[in-house]
């Protein structure tokens, strides 16, 4: 970064505090005009608080915001959109009802006077009012459509949002920040959910936006992003900032020591397999459909034996979801047979699978890991709650299971009564998998564990996990992360478009393999269009 | 909203976060001082002091016989509030807390004049088989919502309507009292005993005991437990194998019996026999009973405690001065309203941000 760039961002002695915690100690952060600037830090580092000061979400109890040397004071979200800051928030934000152009809209400011300075011709009836709104629509239409081609998106602009996998919703999302003309964009995770390809779609638009001028702040605890994609990064931790630094003076292990005050250890140690013959769980032709009752899984041939990880990469919306929950039980199959340590239990009830030692851990955590407005203790019981009742629950031996959970797998939070909801997504995914783990169960389907979430959350979840794989535990785990494939498995599968079209051991594979199989590079191109899934399961290896 | 000068207006409205003192105590305060108030408009209007008919109202409220009548009155509120209250836990709407009064009255005059029991036993029975059959037949809409995903809205509230006129077909078979609209008085036996000369009735114990299963349901039990965490996330709680149909019928089932308590007791005790539109609009007042005390059983015993103040307060000033009863009801309206509006001034801050330059933007906050 050449030293002379105008700041356009100044956060000068930030300090918010909350009951029993400071979140921000005086956090100074400063953005230069044109870079990508990323924001590091473990959960609970003060990041997201930070940022939802900048977005007026926050008041801060000490501390100044300035803009291009201008004091803000901002007081509401209206209020940062206003000096031209835009949001895309990991969480969605999106009404599911209205479509991709009516979500887009909603906050849009400035909208009558555009449509002012295009109007509709005289002839069209209705004055005022009705040809503002038709004129706003229209342009709105044609300014998303715009923007999606532009960027390459691939969305209908009138789509509903609930018709989109999370994939896409996450794609409306930023586009909803492109679209408001933001002059500075603050964007929290945004390639959790894009595919490798996407991603570095999103980076070259990313660059092209700070190149015409516009600032970008990346919130990301993916360290190759941080390297490869901006310009310098700030590290927080404990609420406070370890340092600001131009990003192509530090190496990837120097960062992530900043972050977590300690050094990471990124390779997880070459595993000696304890897989053994006996299958834990064997989907034989499975098909599923999704929502829309379009069919999601198109006869899916799957084993896995105990005491081994079986990765299944993929792009999510290629049916990873459909297939985790036919596997627990949350989703009834259209045809194809499930059996659970040799019971067929095709089409049987969640319970019967978490009778059979069945765990689960779902791709996201709020939505279907945890009741959110209980406390810890309630979540921690949420599943072996037959355990802890008869009848009447024993609350006392419910507190001391959610005690152990909280200290077995290092859950950060003031006290077990604590809403769940309150937690941080690293610390409500330790509570998660504590729960689905105590249970030492025979089959764990593991959709995501690591997504979102900070490097020593991930680290730990993972050893977590091949601890218990270690003890005879079969684990599916799902994860669009190459890395966390190749390093976890024994067996990889590879899951496009319903169908495994690859499959492979690990070590006998790489990156680059993987990665042509889940964009469908290789393997459906000669079908494509046709439904014959022989000629693709020809081509699977054989294990 | 423009204003004449071209400047604008616009409202944004966030969750507030640390109430503070004035807002806590501020709020049931103007809450009450501004429903009078209003309310005192209408009274004044119709050619009533109506400081002297807020003070016959207080001074009625104090009384014995005054304060008898809000527990009266309590008894049917409290059950169909827990009636609502339950269903809504498991995030339910109970709309038909009327329908189960309804069923429950029916079911109680008819087994209060056939059988010849002796009293304790026959009370036993009529208030079991009200409760059951109300509870019954909330399993239509519990396995409607279950299985179909039929808005159980829909269903509980066409219910209400079908067993206030179903009622009126009821008294026809049991045949009526010559010359009135009404069933046969229920035999001495069947009719709840009155306590300490005046109207609270066996019923207040059911109440009380009805509060305390529920309490202990939703606390203590496995299926409190379960109901409460599906309300709180249906999909993580039905992948943790919480049965949809065992909250959604159960639920809705115990509403049925709760109702049908509710039923069974305003006419054993208070009215004696079975006569068409014996509930002036208990299963409506007890939706807003169960919001007021969604966090809990006992804040659903306030707040019916509050409506029964309300409501009596405001016959009283019926009984005492020549208003209609109307009144009564524009009372209650008012209070419930500025109820709702002050619930929302305590959890909710509105700012009005006045723009120098024409422009507008609406935001949406999920914060």
């Amino acid at each position: 970064m050449s030293p002379d760039r105008s700041t356009v961002l100044e956060m000068d002695g930030i300090v918010k505090r909350f009951p029993g915690v400071v979140a921000n100690d005086h956090v100074t952060f400063s953005v230069a005009k044109g870079e990508i600037h990323g924001l590091l830090g473990e959960n609970g580092a003060g990041k997201s608080t930070l940022m939802k000061v900048l977005y007026g979400l926050y008041t801060p109890d000490e501390g100044e915001i300035w803009m291009n040397g201008r004091q803000l004071d901002l007081e509401s979200p209206k209020d940062a959109i206003e000096s031209g800051i835009g949001m895309v928030h990991q969480h969605f934000k999106l009404i599911p009802r209205l479509s991709v152009v009516q979500n887009i809209m909603l906050g849009e400011r400035k909208t009558e006077e555009r449509a002012a300075s295009r109007p509709l011709p005289e002839w069209i009836p209705f004055s005022g009012s009705v040809r503002a709104l038709m004129s706003k629509r229209a342009e709105s239409h044609e300014k998303v459509t715009e923007l999606i081609d532009r960027y390459g998106f691939d969305i209908d602009p009138e789509a509903a949002i609930w018709e989109l996998d999370v994939g896409e919703r996450q794609r409306v999302e930023i586009l909803k920040a492109l679209y408001r003309d933001a002059e500075l964009i603050v964007l929290d995770e945004p390639t959790a959910v894009l595919s490798p390809k996407e991603s570095k779609e999103l980076f070259e638009t990313l660059r092209r936006l700070t190149e015409s001028g516009l600032t970008v702040i990346l919130i990301t605890h993916k360290l190759e992003e941080v390297i490869d994609h901006t310009d310098r990064t700030t590290v927080l931790r404990d609420g406070e900032v370890v340092d600001c630094v131009d990003t192509d003076t530090v190496s990837k292990a120097e960062l992530a020591e900043m972050m977590v005050g300690r050094e990471v250890l990124f390779d997880i140690e070459e595993r000696t397999t304890t897989a053994t013959e006996t299958a834990v769980a064997q989907a034989t032709d499975l098909h599923a459909e999704d929502e829309r009752g379009i069919e999601a899984l198109s006869g899916i041939d799957l084993t896995v034996h105990e005491g081994e990880v079986v990765g299944v990469a993929g792009v999510s919306g290629n049916g990873q979801r459909e297939l985790a929950e036919c596997l627990v039980g949350v989703r009834n199959s259209t045809a194809g047979e499930i059996t659970i340590g040799g019971r067929d239990l095709t089409n049987d009830s969640s319970q019967s699978f978490i009778d059979a030692d069945v765990s689960y851990i779902p791709e996201d955590r709020y939505k279907f890991g945890c009741t959110p407005d209980r406390s810890l203790v309630e979540n921690a019981i949420l599943k072996d709650r037959a355990s802890f009742s008869r009848i009447l629950l024993d609350h006392q031996k419910a507190r001391e299971h959610a005690d152990q959970i909280v200290e077995d797998f290092d859950v950060r939070t003031p006290d077990i009564d604590t809403q769940a909801n309150k937690l941080s997504g690293g610390n409500l995914q330790k509570l998660i998998c504590g729960r689905e783990l105590a249970r030492d169960p025979d089959f764990l389907v593991a959709n995501q564990p690591t997504r979102g979430i900070d490097v020593g959350a991930i680290e730990y979840i993972r050893e977590v996990l091949l601890e218990q794989c270690a003890t005879g535990t079969g684990i599916l785990l799902f994860s669009e992360n190459l890395d966390e494939i190749l390093q976890m498995s024994d067996r990889i599968v590879v899951l496009y478009e319903g169908e495994i079209v690859f499959k492979t051991r690990a070590g006998e594979t790489s990156r680059e393999e993987i990665g042509q199989h889940i964009t469908g590079a290789t393997g459906r191109d000669s079908t494509v269009g046709g439904d014959d899934g022989s000629s693709t399961r020809a081509l699977e290896v054989e294990t | 909203m423009e204003l004449p000068n071209g400047r604008r207006i616009s409202v944004s409205i966030s969750r507030r976060h640390d109430p503070s003192l004035a807002i806590r105590y501020g709020v049931p305060l103007f809450t009450i001082v501004a429903s009078l108030l209003f309310a005192g408009i209408a009274i004044t209007a119709i050619g009533v002091n109506a400081v002297a008919a807020y003070g016959t109202m207080v001074t009625s409220l104090l009384s014995f016989y005054g304060l008898s009548e809000v527990i009266v009155r309590m008894i049917p509120l409290l059950l169909a509030g827990l009636a609502v209250y339950v269903p809504m836990r498991a995030g339910l709407w109970n709309i038909g807390a009327g329908a189960g009064i309804y069923t429950g009255g029916i079911v109680a005059t008819a087994v209060g004049l056939s059988l010849n029991l002796p009293g304790p036993l026959l009370m036993t029975v009529m208030l079991l088989a009200a409760g059951l059959a109300s509870g019954l037949l909330m399993l239509i809409p519990g396995y409607l919502r279950a299985k179909w995903d039929i808005n159980e809205i829909l269903v509980t509230l066409l219910l209400t309507f079908t067993m206030i006129q179903f009622s009126g077909y009821a008294i026809l078979l049991m045949g009526s009292e010559q010359g009135v609209q009404s069933s046969k008085t229920l035999p001495v036996a069947a009719q709840f005993p009155r306590f300490f000369g005046t109207r609270i009735h066996l019923g207040v114990i059911v109440g009380v005991l009805a509060l305390l299963a529920v309490y202990l349901i939703m606390n203590r039990t496995r299926f409190g437990f379960e109901i409460l965490n599906f309300g709180s996330n249906p999909e993580a709680s039905q992948q943790s194998g919480i049965s949809k149909y065992k909250i959604v019928i159960g639920t809705l089932f115990i509403g049925g019996v709760l109702s049908g308590l509710a039923g069974a007791s305003e006419v054993a005790g208070i009215q004696r026999r079975l006569v068409p539109n014996f509930s002036p609009g208990f299963g409506f007042t007890a939706i807003a009973i169960a919001l007021i005390g969604r966090n809990g059983a006992f804040r659903v015993l306030l707040a019916s405690l509050f409506f029964a103040v309300v409501y009596i307060g405001a016959a009283n000033i019926e009984l005492l001065y020549p208003v209609p009863f109307a009144i009564v009801d524009i009372i209650e309206a008012v209070v419930i309203l500025f109820f709702i509006a002050g619930e929302g001034i305590r959890r909710f801050e509105i700012h009005l941000n006045t723009s120098p330059q024409p422009e507008e933007s609406a935001e949406v906050v999920n914060a």
